[in-house]
């Protein structure tokens, strides 16, 4: 299949597989611009160059240092045709190629294993002008599900976009930003890119959700930081269809620890998270803290004693010391503090956030108004409470089974009566009356971990319980994975970072956290060293196991990407509204 | 053999001994020399250059032409394949753009955007050589034959020399060239692959020349690589090349085009000490020429030349130095043309025509790449030549081609090739 790629660039001059040299017209050139390579050798392919270093030369120049030299000495020198002569060598890598399969009518892409002939005439890809034919070739590398930017060839971004499937959400993501870089923004268009996903999903009737539990530390995505934020979704859909919201939101997306201070606007879809004392377990706990053995001990001695009501007991020593007792106790007296923790099951609504991760729900936690130990233990306790339930769904493939299995995990008293009388296990986890449903067939749920230097430290991961650590290496099983959002890739944990099969990094704070991103990797991106010191705010080079190839993207802002897919929101239809026809 | 048997007692005396040799000869040359300084007075010549933003009253083409080849492309038993390549590059003078010297595209006015590129098949039968040879330079060269340049030759040997020679029916002596062509020409020995390289190459290079001359293109200087110097008159046999420059000259002098020939090397004994008496004269930034006499002048040619052919026959020899850095470097051009618009017998006005000459050549070589040397051969140069590499390239794919066509490759190469020495 032949392309059209507009007129040619410049010419293949020399190099090896690692290394290619063009020589292109003196036209405007970026680090990161993508050339385009036809070659017919065997077969035809259409190989992929991408730019990492250039030089302007002229041609047939002999000595540069002696040409400037003389242009200074010589008055009346001067550089014959010099316009004509002015060229620009390009030095870059070859990403690999795309060869067209008739079968099956699509392009297919593999890494660079050969090279393009002598003198290959290159193509330079361009906005408009040929950028489908890119599209078309890495369609492969492409495709998927979550829209996270689009990509950006040298300083231009394509009408590309870069997506995640939505089957690798549980391979765990990585988003590392400095400040200023745009990490939020790129989670409110994630976010919102989920919404669009279940809304697509709803649309055409298929039952195939993703959930997103996302962390908002500074109360930023629901009205957003421009002029649009989330609750701008959530409205034009309600709009249109009271019942699309309700099947994508439920009646709340917004969770937050105080009612009275969300805007009014949000109110209407926001919930006060309430989480009983009764359903924290001392893993939780020791999750988000790092106790002394003999702590950790003494919780638990005090759980196995007095079950759900452990924590309204500490202060019974149990045998322990003294100094052990009040360390924990002083520890958990942020608890009776808390505006998200109460005593007694009764006003919890913990199991309503669990059910709706099941659905397929988006949900955002307004965590600018708690402390951080309320915001990492709050949400220790979801992300605990939704894996060990699936993991009981795992062991199990009967109904009665399932029931034994959830009584065997680590879960609250109270969540496993509740789960029961509400039927919720039937309607999460099982295909009819008795056969459980395979974990692959839950719906995938990405949870983030806002400021996870503060939580995932070493020392906290080290604790084999730790609820996090299971998640970051079983979680694929389960279907659950998490996003890691951190300023630095330094100070997480280089066993998790091996985990995260999704990395969006955007720009860096020193050269030290660029080697350690480019090393932490799950592809190898040496080549892109020069471009992460010019990643401007806004674009992230994002890597993937499940990609031969790594990205820059540039992450639109979230007003923009709204306004774009306003057609999608204005255009929904109540399902059960009848035609009116006149 | 180590590099230590060839730095002996031997060599060093040996050179010792050359260099001696070689000093005395200046010496003696230069004592020639100086009989005639006080026409190298007159001879020697200093000019200002046109600055950078000068303005011709009207801008004007320059052409040059160079070639190259490779002597050995294949062997196959007693035949030879040679590549020889030419290349012709036109510059306008540009100035009234600010932009100098800018090149002309030549696809509509010379094939292949002024490149040429041949293949030349010879044997080692002599007289199979000579056809192949002739037919080589019949297919390239723009004439119907051969007879046309050796007839312009010896149509310019009797304007040189009428005493000498004299054309008495040109139908006549057009009808004796036809029936006697072999008797004209002298052949080399095509056992000798440099010299035929040699040979074809110069046929490659005025072949394009010829084409520029005939284009419609208003061409004001065409630049050639190398002297004009052939084998003196009156011999009944010179090589192809002579007829052919001759034609050129003639040619051009009908299109009003100056032709020219440029030498890297002056090979002139004595240019070294004009050349100091010019830095003495003018200061060493100076930038000057200096004709060497010749029949033009009444007292002839200067003593240190009087049994060489300098200046050439039909050709006039200028030495000239543009830059401090740059060598000396020597111009032939057309005598006909040179005695029409250089020469006059008011001194003034032909010093006044010589300067126009020079500082026209002078701009054209402030090129930055070569200052001081005309850039258009440069260019022209840098177009023909082959890369190692390109050799390697082509020569490979010649061998492929011969295999593909069921010629063993063992064939092909030569013994020296293949034995390493």
């Amino acid at each position: 299949m032949e392309l059209d790629l507009g007129m040619p660039f410049g010419v293949l001059a020399g190099g090896h597989l690692g290394k290619l040299v063009v020589i292109t017209k003196n036209e405007d050139l970026s680090v990161g611009d993508i050339f385009l390579i036809p070659s017919s050798r065997g077969e035809f392919r259409y190989f992929i160059f991408r730019i990492s270093n250039f030089e302007n030369i002229i041609r047939r120049l002999g000595s540069i240092d002696t040409v400037a030299e003389t242009l200074v000495v010589e008055k009346d020198a001067y550089l014959a045709n010099l316009e004509e002569e002015k060229l620009i060598a390009v030095e870059g890598s070859l990403l690999g190629y795309g060869k067209y399969h008739d079968k099956d009518n699509k392009f297919v892409f593999k890494k660079a294993r050969r090279l393009p002939e002598h003198f290959s005439a290159i193509y330079k890809v361009q906005k408009v002008q040929n950028e489908d034919s890119l599209k078309d070739i890495l369609a492969s590398q492409l495709s998927g599900d979550i829209y996270v930017g689009d990509l950006l060839v040298g300083e231009e971004s394509l009408n590309i976009d870069v997506m995640i499937p939505k089957g690798k959400i549980p391979m765990h993501v990585g988003i590392f930003g400095a400040t200023g870089s745009g990490k939020s923004n790129l989670m409110q268009v994630i976010t919102k890119s989920f919404i669009d996903y279940n809304l697509q999903c709803y649309i055409n009737g298929i039952e195939d959700r993703i959930t997103l539990l996302t962390i908002d530390p500074h109360d930023e995505y629901a009205l957003g930081t421009g002029k649009f934020g989330i609750q701008d979704i959530v409205d034009e859909i309600d709009s249109r269809s009271s019942q699309v919201r309700r099947e994508l939101f439920g009646d709340f997306y917004y969770l937050t620890t105080s009612i009275d201070a969300t805007s009014r606007v949000v109110q209407r879809f926001a919930k006060k998270l309430k989480i009983s004392l009764q359903e924290i377990l001392p893993i939780d706990l020791m999750s988000i803290h790092q106790f002394t053995p003999p702590q950790i001990a003494y919780m638990y001695a005090l759980h196995a004693v007095y079950g759900d009501e452990w924590i309204n007991k500490v202060g019974d020593a149990q045998g322990f010391m003294d100094a052990t007792v009040n360390a924990v106790e002083r520890y958990l007296a942020f608890l009776r503090r808390s505006n998200i923790f109460l005593d007694g099951y009764a006003g919890s609504n913990l199991l309503d956030v669990v059910s709706a991760l099941e659905m397929g729900r988006v949900l955002l936690f307004n965590t600018s108004i708690t402390s951080q130990r309320e915001q990492f233990l709050s949400t220790t306790i979801i992300a605990r409470t939704v894996f060990e339930l699936r993991k009981a769904v795992k062991s199990s493939n009967t109904l009665d089974i399932l029931k034994k299995q959830i009584a065997t995990r680590d879960l609250s008293e109270c969540i496993r009566r509740d789960i029961s009388q509400k039927n919720l296990i039937q309607k999460f986890y099982l295909k009819d009356q008795t056969r459980v449903k395979d974990t692959s067939e839950l719906v995938p749920i990405l949870i983030t971990v806002e400021e996870a230097p503060s939580i995932l430290t070493p020392d906290l991961m080290r604790f084999e319980g730790n609820v996090y650590k299971a998640i970051s290496r079983q979680g694929r099983k389960f279907g659950i994975g998490l996003a890691v959002i951190s300023q630095q890739v330094s100070s997480i944990n280089p066993a998790l970072l091996s985990q995260l099969n999704t990395q969006i990094v955007l720009a860096l704070g020193n050269a030290d956290e660029i080697r350690l991103a480019i090393k932490a990797a799950s592809r190898d991106i040496s080549d892109f060293e020069s471009e992460f010191k010019v990643l401007d705010r806004g674009e992230a080079v994002v890597t993937a196991s499940y990609r031969d190839l790594p990205f820059v993207v540039h992450v639109p802002l979230f007003d923009d990407r709204f306004k774009k897919d306003s057609a999608k929101y204005t255009t929904i239809k109540d399902a059960k509204e009848p035609e009116v026809i006149l | 053999m180590s590099i230590d048997n060839f730095f002996s007692k031997t060599f060093d005396e040996e050179m010792r001994d050359t260099f001696k040799l070689l000093k005395e000869r200046s010496i003696s040359q230069a004592k020639k020399l100086n009989q005639d300084l006080h026409r190298l007075e007159n001879l020697l010549m200093t000019f200002e250059p046109f600055p950078l933003a000068h303005k011709f009253d009207e801008d004007f083409l320059v052409a040059a032409v160079d070639g190259s080849g490779i002597s050995s492309l294949c062997n196959f038993e007693d035949n030879f394949i040679q590549l020889v390549t030419a290349a012709t590059v036109i510059h306008n003078t540009n100035t009234h753009e600010n932009k100098p010297m800018k090149f002309i595209a030549l696809d509509d006015v010379i094939p292949n955007n002024g490149l040429l590129t041949k293949v030349f098949n010879f044997s080692a039968d002599r007289s199979l050589f000579i056809q192949q040879l002739i037919d080589f330079c019949e297919s390239v060269y723009p004439m119907q034959d051969l007879v046309d340049p050796i007839l312009s030759h010896l149509t310019e040997y009797s304007e040189w020399d009428p005493e000498e020679f004299q054309i008495s029916d040109k139908n006549k002596l057009s009808k004796k060239i036809a029936s006697e062509l072999l008797n004209y020409i002298l052949f080399p020995s095509p056992l000798q692959e440099d010299n035929i390289l040699q040979s074809v190459r110069e046929i490659a290079e005025y072949s394009l020349a010829k084409q520029v001359v005939l284009s419609d293109l208003p061409i004001k200087y065409l630049i050639l690589d190398g002297s004009l110097t052939i084998f003196p008159p009156g011999r009944q046999k010179v090589p192809i090349g002579d007829y052919l420059l001759r034609d050129l000259c003639l040619s051009s002098r009908k299109r009003d085009i100056i032709v020219c020939g440029l030498s890297k090397t002056h090979t002139l004994p004595g240019a070294t000490q004009i050349s100091d008496i010019a830095k003495e004269r003018f200061g060493s930034n100076a930038h000057w020429f200096c004709r060497i006499p010749g029949r033009e002048n009444p007292q002839g040619k200067l003593t240190i030349y009087e049994n060489r052919e300098i200046p050439p026959a039909m050709a006039v020899t200028y030495i000239f130095k543009f830059s401090e850095t740059s060598p000396i470097f020597r111009i032939d051009f057309d005598y006909f043309w040179w005695t029409k618009s250089i020469f006059n017998e008011d001194k003034e006005k032909m010093k006044d025509h010589e300067m126009q000459l020079f500082r026209e050549l002078d701009f054209m070589s402030h090129e930055a790449n070569w200052y001081g040397y005309p850039c258009p051969p440069g260019f022209a140069h840098k177009k023909c030549t082959l890369t190692h590499i390109v050799r390697e390239v082509l020569t490979s794919r010649a061998i492929q081609i011969a295999k593909e066509l069921g010629i063993k490759e063992e064939h092909l190469i030569s013994a020296r090739k293949k034995i390493g020495l």
